[in-house]
């Protein structure tokens, strides 16, 4: 008779060296992050609970955690999206707050909200403001309350030829004609003066209407070579809020982030010092606490605007940690419990230089996903590298959830040395049995465009082109 | 069943709103003698309602029909109730088959109930009820077998095979996990 619900003799800690915010911490969430989640819990004297799918059985994060929960079958939507028994876990193994992770339901309001009914703390901002950040039309009406700059376009739909030429005079050229049913780039025409405006915007609409059965377009301001700049923010419950520099997450396909780096190759200190100013202000705005990015496109005459914000901890947030020396994850965790920020804006330096590569169970040049077993495994090591990752040798990654195997972080005193760092990592770097990312990203750290910086958000579909018609090199 | 629980307001609840048809009758006059007793067992048969419960000094018990027949158990401190008749027999039956239900897993005619939810296990529907099923009971699908509590909720477990309950696998009170295995039984 007993439970399955295990605690294990490593679950007798030792002492703490300060006094742990939380006594016991659930960790929603699994792989990489749900581990990142468990190490700061250890460092600080916290004991953890894992909750898993029947998938996740043998994974990393069950096996470190203090107690563990099965808590339903391999779909998310019955296991790591199951509020219910999340919630129950938590109940049953007495644990008093839940870190998110992200994915999943970090940026769910309704989950914090029934965590806040049930008397658990959620490790993250409020849901009011999950909510507002959720909403991209309310994201964009509060920003630009609170001064923060959004993409000139129409405001809605632009129905005639001649509407079409006033608002274009306004946001001024290059604009974008999109479908608002779109997608894939279809119904989308680029427009560089008013000559060509007519025929342009004439084209998008009846292409929108053959591919979504729906002619209505909108306007955007169509931005050169934009590169996609976010900022780390953190807040406290006593309304302080810092940012930690920014993120520059430019390398990135179908809008995933592929590679990330802190600080961004290309900002001078000014521009810089203005974007993040920038994010405080609008951290500030919506009363934000806990950790956030906001992102920005900048192009390249140094414009920026608001894309998005994240309410959570950002996969890419390790970089960051690198070069600012600040554990983002402990810091979540003092916040949540009610503690002020631990650090002031200006105790907080960037210094050297981070990048990560995302290593994915991916095929490297087609992308298309390679889940199975690990049958070898070898992490790179040496100076300043750090590997996040949940993987371990005969691992088997499920084919139900994302297909990040590891992180790949490498710092350098500057950007050459954590180049040459991720070189030799990505070199050193052994996984069989399953085919991943890394070859490709060892092509793009010899890469001259990438080893100058000189790169948007576009860069990656060129540098694909390139590798198809150049196929030689070194794909390991 | 190391694993802390915290209080769940409830558990204490959960009873009252349980037990609707419960008519908990309290009286200061001395505890009655045997035959009162059997007279108003006779009576709660009788009656349309579902239990009884009397409360006299430091004695105190309840019966309550369970199926068909009227079924009388034995509460805290009262020492002096009769036990239900059918008990000793239940044990006597669990006894044996307890052995090879420790090894349950190569026969086909054993099926083990799975908790379909996280939660907190209880074999009853309150504390002091007696429990849904037990070894040696004969079960039909759709049979409530046992609540799982999760978010203050009271899920009852239904069973999924006809069959009889050779072992009851978790402890009462005790949390338990998605997939855990709460009752053995074999088919048929």
């Amino acid at each position: 008779m007993g439970s399955a619900i295990k605690r294990k003799p490593s679950a007798a800690l030792a002492t703490p060296i300060d006094a742990p915010p939380f006594k016991k911490v659930l960790i929603a969430n699994r792989g990489e992050i749900a581990l990142r989640v468990i190490l700061a819990c250890k460092e600080m004297g916290i004991q953890t609970v894992a909750v898993y799918s029947e998938a996740d059985r043998n994974a990393l994060h069950v096996r470190f955690a203090d107690e563990e929960v099965c808590i339903g079958p391999p779909p998310s939507s019955k296991s790591y999206l199951n509020i219910p028994q999340v919630i129950a876990a938590a109940e049953v193994t007495g644990a008093e707050a839940i870190h998110p992770g992200y994915g999943f339901l970090s940026e769910n309001a309704h989950f914090v909200e029934v965590c806040q009914a049930c008397g658990i703390t959620f490790i993250g901002p409020s849901p009011e403001i999950i909510r507002k950040m959720g909403n991209k039309a309310q994201a964009k009406a509060t920003m630009q309350e609170a001064g923060v700059p959004l993409m000139p376009g129409s405001d809605g739909l632009v129905e005639t030829v001649e509407e079409a030429l006033v608002v274009a005079e306004q946001i001024g050229y290059p604009v974008i004609v999109k479908a608002s049913a779109g997608g894939g780039g279809r119904g989308m025409r680029i427009v560089n003066n008013p000559e060509e405006l007519p025929d342009l915007y004439n084209n998008a609409r009846s292409e929108a209407k053959g591919a979504f059965g729906d002619d209505s377009v909108y306007m955007e301001k169509y931005l050169l070579e934009p590169r996609h700049i976010e900022v780390q923010i953190m807040g406290d419950m006593f309304g302080n809020v810092v940012h930690l520099g920014e993120r520059e997450c430019s390398i990135q396909r179908r809008h995933q982030k592929l590679i990330e780096e802190s600080p961004s190759a290309i900002l001078a200190p000014a521009l810089r010092q203005k974007i993040c100013d920038t994010a405080v202000r609008a951290a500030k705005a919506v009363g934000y606490y806990n950790a956030g990015t906001i992102e920005f496109l900048l192009d390249k005459r140094g414009d920026f605007f608001f894309m998005e914000m994240n309410t959570r901890v950002q996969v890419e947030h390790p970089v960051t940690e690198l070069v600012t020396g600040i554990d983002i994850v402990k810091e979540q965790l003092r916040i949540a419990a009610g503690q002020k920020l631990s650090f002031r804006q200006e105790d907080v330096i960037q210094k050297g230089h981070a990048i990560e590569c995302r290593i994915n169970a991916e095929d490297p040049f087609k992308f298309t996903p390679s889940p199975g077993r690990i049958t070898a495994l070898h992490f790179p090591g040496g100076p300043g590298i750090r590997v996040d990752t949940a993987m371990h040798q005969d691992a088997v990654i499920p084919p139900h959830y994302d297909s990040m195997v590891a992180k790949l972080i490498a710092y350098g005193a500057n950007r050459t040395e954590a180049i040459a760092r991720m070189r030799r990592a990505l070199d050193t770097l052994v996984i069989e049995g399953i085919k991943t990312t890394a070859p490709l990203h060892r092509r793009i750290m010899d890469n001259p465009e990438f080893i100058a910086g000189t790169f948007s958000t576009k860069w990656m579909d060129t540098f694909l082109e390139e590798l198809k018609r150049n196929p030689a090199g070194d794909p390991r | 069943m190391s694993t802390p629980r915290k209080k769940s307001p409830a558990e204490k609840q959960a009873p009252a709103a349980a037990r609707p048809a419960s008519r908990p009758a309290k009286s200061a006059s001395s505890p009655l003698g045997l035959e009162e007793i059997k007279a108003l067992i006779a009576l709660v048969g009788r009656e349309p309602f579902q239990e009884f419960e009397f409360e006299a000094g430091d004695m105190r018990f309840r019966i309550r029909k369970d199926g068909p027949a009227p079924v009388m158990q034995a509460p805290v401190a009262a020492p002096m109730m009769m036990t239900a008749p059918a008990a000793p027999m239940m044990q006597a039956l669990a006894a044996p088959i307890a052995a090879p239900a420790t090894q349950p897993v190569e026969d086909p005619n054993i099926h083990f109930v799975t908790s379909p939810i996280v939660g907190t296990f209880y074999r009853a529907s309150n504390p002091t009820a007696t429990p849904y099923t037990s070894p040696g009971d004969y079960v039909k699908p759709g049979q409530t077998l046992c609540i799982i509590e999760a978010m203050k909720l009271m899920n009852e477990i239904e069973s999924d095979v006809a069959g009889e309950v050779i072992k009851v696998l978790v402890e009462n009170g005790t949390p338990v996990e998605y997939g855990e295995r709460l009752f053995a039984v074999r088919i048929g």
